[in-house]
């Protein structure tokens, strides 16, 4: 679980470092996309920061709403990647 | 004006090159009028604008357009505002439409606002931007400002140089390179792209805006179709992007059946956050459509697409190559602009009329004012489309996007164009059911030897025969036919092959006729096909059936019973007649035509062409071709009579010219090839002319021709165009000529005929619109049941094959075969429209374009000025002997002067660029040969201290590497010797992409000579290219091009250098070259040719080596190099392309003096060692391609012209039409177009380019030595376009034919010698025809002038990668 955590955490850091602050405190299960807290090239550059940080590929169909609508959404779909 | 200047992102500096180009356009102006309805405080939106102009320096820049700089602006912008309260609404739309289209002076300002008054409470802000300070999204933030400003709100100052900083920080991350890596890889890709219109001329930036709201219903249908689960995504808008594409890229395939497309689109670098600035970066997209694919799967493949490009967005990956794999863009902007509290506000996008070039249609999409609905524009090039189709694309396309949008499950091919009442429109042309009299032929022949019995029904020369004589003839000969199997009727044109026609008609026994010219092979493939029956014909030619099939006897029928016959196909019995077709194969086809049909066609044919009334009609053409039935046919029909003109041996093409001479009938129909020929010789025809009318049919009827017949014989006379496949009976569609309605290049071919309907379809099988290229289909009575093997026709619409776009009144223009869709060098080209933009130039009386293959083998001659051989591509060697590239440069030189420097300018150069933390003031590239080696001797005698790199491709001569190692110690210089280990795999593949090992040697050393200076931090790298490879790599095509100013040329050396690192080949597979494909290397290292700022003739040159001691000129290798293995690329170049590669910079050492002729001459002749070569081509793992396969593929366009020199100036005007690759580069001019048998073009009788010349060169020459053999030559020489021909050389393997046979008569005429076209035939050399008894009288003075010019080779223009040289 400690794994998963720290996980997430990096997951919020990147996260919170693209979401316009002046919007106030986003929480972990917070819709992102439908909500327009983010738009597409913000989850775009999401992605890139988290291949980047997590060391993997992250597929053009992966980028779902599924997997990216939320900041716990985002942290799960990592977690099953990275245990690929 | 603030003195720092700013450095424009690639995107800027992409857009501001695009606006140098073409000035005075408004290419990328974005312009919008808001109209703001109720008070506004004037003063106070003034300053609010002229704030947010203060606080936005990117709104106040000037750039300087020779280096791509700009600088800020600090003088203060005051929003001028204009009382227009006394214009009228169309006064005020008329000035801001003016000043939309109005370009911007991008040296004074980029930036342009009025504020109009209209009255207190109405006013119109005007507000204008170039694209390089702003983008959809910073315009609705410019907007936003000024609204909020005008609130009282303030902001900081946002600086664009602080943002060009990150943008270029974001650039040498490494995450960029990555970036451009995948764009580069997408663009080759691309470059395969098809294009809509080849031929349409690409130059006109002009682009017509047409727009469209979609509705409410639209809007919800498509929320939906967002939430399908192939195109349900992270947000809405790239879902709605995808399925807007997706309709689009539809809407392409369905209007060029361009299958395999790209779609450009605007990608935001990252989410809006108070920019100005423009924040986009330009990709694209790559589809594959299929037509069974569904709407959803192909918008699911565009989302993937729009994700991976998404990530790969980043500042800079827009470049040149981008922008040039795309021709249709949708931009959908997702930015709206603010409300105005209390004011109501509306904005109108002004669209400025032009748009950038290279964009054929963008699509813009958008939701400015928050209506809740989206706003369609379409910018469309009008040089693309026709009007039609410009004013129909927005409906079509909403049409597909609707029925998308309520079943994305839709197959592509299901998905309709045409609105019902489009549909309904197109069925009206076709509406032409008509019931017609049961009586046919057979009948007709009993009514008129009853009523008319003794009115002629056939002449042939002196023979008359009744309608009486005919119907007893022929009820004699059909009593005695078996009738159990069609019958072959194998007789010349004559009365009696009349006579056979309606006796087998009359029976009801299917009739073939066969020509008797036509080869023995081929009648018996077709006797055979048939099962062998019996022959019906004459005693000559039943001798060539001896052994092979039974004989029936014209003139004997009853000599011989036919056994009973094996019977056939009980339905083939049915057929009228069956006519064997060629076939694409080249196995004759049996189209079996019914009676049903025939009658059908006759009936029609009475009616239209003759009202009814008894026609006379020449039989003179093929009997075996469908066209000629009507001859045969509808004079018997109506009661008139038929001329024969029996077939002889010489040429069966001349009988046209005896039809025209006699003028005794009164409709000829014929091919146009035969009106050509009637047209060559002085046929006239007058109001008291018999002929009244002409049927055309059997090919494509070009205007001009029309246009000439009309001239020469008489605008009284009529002209028909009669189109259909003997599939479609004779003929199923008709036009008459108007000369004043029929634009087209061709003639139309009209609408059906009765009972006929015709389809114009795509490739899904749906109709297209008018004005859209699609494939004839035909249906109704006038088709034919089946083919004789069997396979049926008439279940379905027939697929001719042909290609035609329907014209507003429904009537159909033919546009070629489907087939002449033709892919050349990768590019589909459709070869008649280059004809037509050809035949538009007007220089041209007929011009067909072809893609001749064609071996490399050449005679060859040299150039006396500079030792060049013909046989490089490009080189024609003149009347004087000198070659065209001298000639050219000849006048040129001294423009070209100031871009060669001298030692001074390269010293000073490199002293700016040293500094004393660097390593080596230059990386020099020294291979050891003469000329690297003068060089580092120069260099270090300047006082430089330059690094030596040298590539050892592990075939460097040692006496090479010697001299190097020997120099660096003796002037001590550090020497960087690398030697890569794939440089065989990058040998091998330079072979097979340029025949030499040159070019991957080059790009190589390139590569690690950059790779080693960025690490060194060395500045400069020096190349050691001697002048001629300076010509051959970066001069000539600017020589060719015109650009002679030194800093163009450098501008475009610079982008050809990038592009040329871009390219995807083994040295980028075996090397790193991510460094290479850096924009900042090239700005971080320049380069310096040596040799352009020197300039030292080759002795001079020896003579300073050999005094400087420690140089000895490699013996091991050619004086070419002193790489072994350059033999290799000597031997394979020669062998692949038959000339060597050194030809051309050897050249133009010549012509700079830096060698004599004769130097390069023997020096290109040095031997080659085959075995060593051979045993390197095994190491290396290379097999060259046989000369014999070797094979160059070119286009040929071949012309008929009456002007004189027609040839530069038609190469002038088509160059400024046609994309290059549609450019023909060989032009040969004939006397007239060949004929087939058929009467039709005889494809296989163009010449070979080069074939004409090589047919007088391949002989010793025999003299002409009497007046008449000399006048004779000279008329053949003028004819031929030949400068000589000697006395035995062969009427017809110089490519004479028929009409060439008539025209040389004329001339032979003209000058007093008797010469009938058929003489040529008899005595088809100038020897054997002078000696003929010619009534000589001999000649004065030659009336003819010689014509010395040879025929053009043309240019072959190389594979880019050739073009782009070394660098």
């Amino acid at each position: 679980m400690s794994n998963n955590a720290s996980t997430l955490d990096q997951v919020r850091d990147i996260v919170l470092s693209i979401i316009d602050h002046e919007l106030g405190p986003v929480s972990d299960d917070e819709e992102l996309l439908l909500s327009g807290l983010l738009d597409s090239m913000a989850v775009i550059s999401i992605t890139n920061d988290l291949e980047a940080r997590f060391q993997i590929q992250i597929q053009a169909m992966d980028i779902t709403i599924e997997n990216f609508e939320s900041i716990a959404a985002m942290a799960n779909y990592l977690v099953g990647q990275i245990n690929e | 004006m603030n003195d720092s200047p700013i450095t424009l992102t690639g995107m800027q500096q992409l857009m501001l090159a695009g606006q140098a180009l073409d000035p005075e356009s408004a290419l990328y102006n974005m312009a919008f009028r808001f109209d703001l309805k109720g008070p506004l405080d004037t003063k106070r939106f003034a300053s609010a604008v002229n704030k947010v102009v203060a606080l936005n320096d990117c709104l106040r820049i000037r750039t300087n357009p020779s280096d791509f700089s700009a600088y800020v602006d600090d003088r203060a912008f005051s929003l001028p505002i204009v009382d227009a309260g006394s214009w009228s609404a169309e006064q005020l739309n008329q000035v801001l439409q003016t000043s939309a289209r109005t370009a911007f002076d991008l040296q004074e300002a980029c930036f342009n606002s009025t504020l109009y008054q209209i009255s207190p409470n109405h006013h119109v802000w005007f507000v204008m931007k170039h694209h390089i300070a702003t983008d959809g999204a910073a315009f609705t933030e410019l907007q936003r400002q000024i609204v909020a400003a005008y609130q009282g709100n303030t902001f900081p100052a946002a600086s664009l140089a602080s943002w060009i900083a990150d943008e270029q920080t974001a650039m040498v991350k490494e995450s960029h390179s990555q970036n451009a890596d995948y764009w580069a890889k997408k663009c080759v890709l691309a470059a395969s792209e098809q294009r809509d219109n080849p031929a349409a001329n690409s130059g006109s930036s002009t682009t017509l805006r047409r727009s469209k709201q979609l509705s409410d219903r639209l809007m919800l249908a498509l929320d939906e179709a967002c939430k399908h689960p192939s195109v349900r995504s992270i947000s809405r808008d790239l879902s709605r992007f995808s399925l807007f594409a997706a309709a689009l890229l539809t809407l392409r395939y369905r209007l060029f059946d361009n299958k395999a497309t790209t779609l450009g689109a605007p990608f935001a670098k990252r989410s809006p956050s108070g920019l100005i600035a423009p924040s986009l970066e330009i990709g694209f997209l790559n589809a594959e459509i299929s037509p069974e694919q569904s709407f959803a799967e192909l918008a699911q493949q565009v989302l993937q697409d729009t994700m991976r490009s998404m990530k790969h967005i980043s500042p800079g990956v827009t470049t040149a190559n981008t922008n040039a794999s795309f021709g249709w863009l949708l931009n959908m902007v997702n930015s709206q602009f603010a409300a105005f509290d209390d004011l109501e506000c509306e904005s109108e996008w002004l669209h400025p009329d032009s748009g950038d070039v290279a964009h054929v249609l963008r699509l813009q999409v958008h939701d400015f004012d928050r209506k809740g609905q989206l706003s369609l524009h379409f910018d469309m090039s009008d040089s693309q489309f026709d009007t039609h189709t410009l004013e129909r694309i927005p409906s079509w396309f909403e049409s597909i996007l609707s029925q998308a949008a309520s079943n994305p499950d839709i197959k592509i091919a299901d998905l309709r164009l045409l609105s019902t009442r489009e549909s309904e429109l197109l069925e009206l042309f076709n509406a032409k059911r008509q019931s017609f009299p049961a009586y046919g032929i057979v009948e007709k022949l009993q009514t008129l030897a009853d009523k008319t019995p003794n009115t002629s029904a056939l002449v042939s020369g002196n023979t008359q025969l009744s309608y009486q004589q005919l119907k007893s003839r022929v009820d004699d000969l059909a009593s005695t036919l078996p009738g159990d199997r069609p019958l072959p009727i194998l007789l010349p044109r004559s009365i009696d092959f009349v006579v056979a026609v309606l006796a087998a008609l009359s029976r009801n026994i299917p009739f073939v006729p066969l020509d008797v010219d036509h080869p023995d092979d081929r009648l018996k493939t077709i006797l055979d096909t048939l099962g062998s029956p019996a022959v019906l014909a004459d005693r000559k030619n039943s001798e060539r059936l001896l052994g092979h099939s039974e004989v029936i006897l014209i003139d004997d029928p009853h000599a011989h019973t036919v056994e009973k016959q094996r019977a056939c196909d009980l339905e083939s019995m049915e057929a009228a007649y069956i006519i064997f077709t060629s076939g694409t194969t080249g196995q004759p086809k049996g189209v079996e035509v019914t009676l049903h049909s025939l009658n059908n066609y006759l009936h029609w044919a009475a009616q239209y062409y003759c009202n009814g009334q008894a026609v006379g009609m020449p039989l003179f053409s093929s009997v075996a071709f469908d066209l000629t039935l009507t001859s045969v046919l509808l004079p018997i029909f109506t009661g008139g009579t038929i001329r024969i003109y029996p077939q002889t041996h010489q040429s069966s093409q001349l009988a046209v010219l005896d039809v025209f001479k006699d003028d005794d009938v009164d409709i000829v129909k014929l091919t146009p090839s035969h009106l050509r020929l009637v047209l060559q010789g002085s046929n006239k025809l007058s109001a008291t002319s018999s002929i009244k009318g002409l049927i055309l049919g059997g090919e494509d009827f070009p205007r001009q021709l029309a246009m000439s017949a009309q001239d020469q014989l008489g605008e009284e006379v009529a002209l028909y165009n009669e189109y259909g496949p003997t599939e479609a009976t004779i003929g199923c569609m008709i036009h008459q000529f108007d000369a004043g309605r029929d634009v087209h290049r061709s003639v139309p071919i009209g609408s059906p005929i009765s009972n006929a309907s015709v389809h114009l379809l795509d490739s899904c099988g749906q109709d297209v619109p008018v004005g859209v290229r699609g494939r004839i289909h035909i249906g109704g009575t006038v088709l034919a049941k089946k083919y004789w093997n069997g396979r049926l026709i008439r279940n379905s619409l027939y697929d001719t094959g042909d290609q035609a776009i329907r014209q507003s009144d429904g009537s159909l223009v033919y546009l070629g075969r489907f087939d002449n869709q033709r892919k050349f060098r990768g590019a589909r080209i459709e070869l008649e429209e280059i004809e037509t933009v050809a035949s538009r130039t007007g220089l041209v009386d007929e011009i067909v374009v072809r893609i001749a293959t064609e071996h490399a083998q050449r005679q060859h001659s040299l150039c006396v000025k500079c030792g060049i051989s013909n046989n490089v591509p490009g080189i024609r060697i003149q009347t004087d002997g000198i070659c065209s590239v001298c000639k050219d440069f000849e006048n040129k030189r001294a423009s070209l002067d100031p871009y060669f420097k001298t030692m001074g300018e390269l010293r000073s150069a490199l002293q700016e660029r040293t500094s004393a933390e660097q390593s080596a003031d230059c990386l020099a590239m020294v291979s050891g040969g003469k000329d690297s080696s003068y060089m580092l001797c120069k260099l270090v005698e300047m006082g430089f201290r330059p690094v030596v790199f040298t590539l050892d491709n592990g075939y460097l001569s040692e006496h090479a590497l010697a001299n190097v190692e020997r120099m660096c110690q003796r002037l001590n210089l550090h020497w960087e010797r690398q030697c890569p280990a794939d440089m065989n795999v990058i040998f091998a593949d330079s072979l097979r992409r340029h025949s030499n090992v040159c070019n991957g040697c080059f790009k190589t050393i390139y590569t690690l000579a950059i790779n080693y200076a960025l690490a060194h931090n060395i500045p400069s790298i020096i190349t050691g290219l001697s002048r001629g490879q300076l010509f051959e790599t970066r001069l000539l095509d600017m020589v060719d091009a015109d650009v002679l100013d030194e800093v163009q040329i450098d501008r475009r050396v610079d982008a050809a250098r990038k592009a040329y690192h871009l390219i995807d080949d083994k040295v980028s597979e075996c090397l790193d070259v991510s460094r290479v494909r850096d924009e900042q290397t090239f700005k971080q290292i320049a380069f310096f040719d040596f040799y352009r700022y020197t300039d030292v003739v080759l002795s001079d040159m020896y003579s300073f080596l050999n005094e400087f001691g420690d140089w000895q000129r490699p013996p091991d290798t050619g004086r070419s190099t002193n790489c072994l293995i350059n033999d290799v690329g000597i031997f394979v170049h020669m062998k692949e392309r038959d000339y060597h590669n050194y030809a051309v910079p050897y050249a133009w050492d010549v012509r700079m003096g830096h060698k004599t002729r004769e130097e390069a001459v023997d020096e290109l002749n040095d031997d080659i060692d085959l075995i060593r070569v051979q045993d390197m081509l095994d190491q290396i793992n290379y097999t060259p391609r046989e000369t014999a396969e070797y094979q160059t593929e070119s286009l040929v366009a071949y012309y008929v012209a009456t002007g004189d020199k027609v040839e530069p100036a038609l190469r002038e005007t088509l160059a400024s039409h046609l994309p290059d690759y549609a450019m023909p580069t060989h032009f040969v001019r004939l006397e007239q177009l060949p004929l087939a048998p058929s009467g039709k073009l005889n494809e296989s009788a163009l010449p070979k380019p080069s074939t004409a010349r090589q047919a007088a060169m391949q002989k010793p020459h025999k003299m002409p030595v009497t007046d008449t053999e000399k006048a004779l030559a000279m008329i053949w020489q003028q004819h031929f376009n030949i400068d000589f021909i000697g006395l035995d050389d062969d009427f017809f393997s110089l490519g004479g034919d028929s009409i060439l046979a008539v025209q040389i008569s004329a001339s032979c005429k003209d000058n007093n010698l008797n010469v009938a076209p058929t003489d040529l035939f008899s005595s088809p050399t100038l020897r054997q025809l002078s000696g003929l008894n010619l009534e000589i009288i001999p000649l004065e003075e030659p009336h003819a002038k010689p014509n010395n010019v040879l025929p053009n080779t043309g240019l072959a223009a190389d594979e880019l990668s050739d073009l782009l040289g070394r660098f």
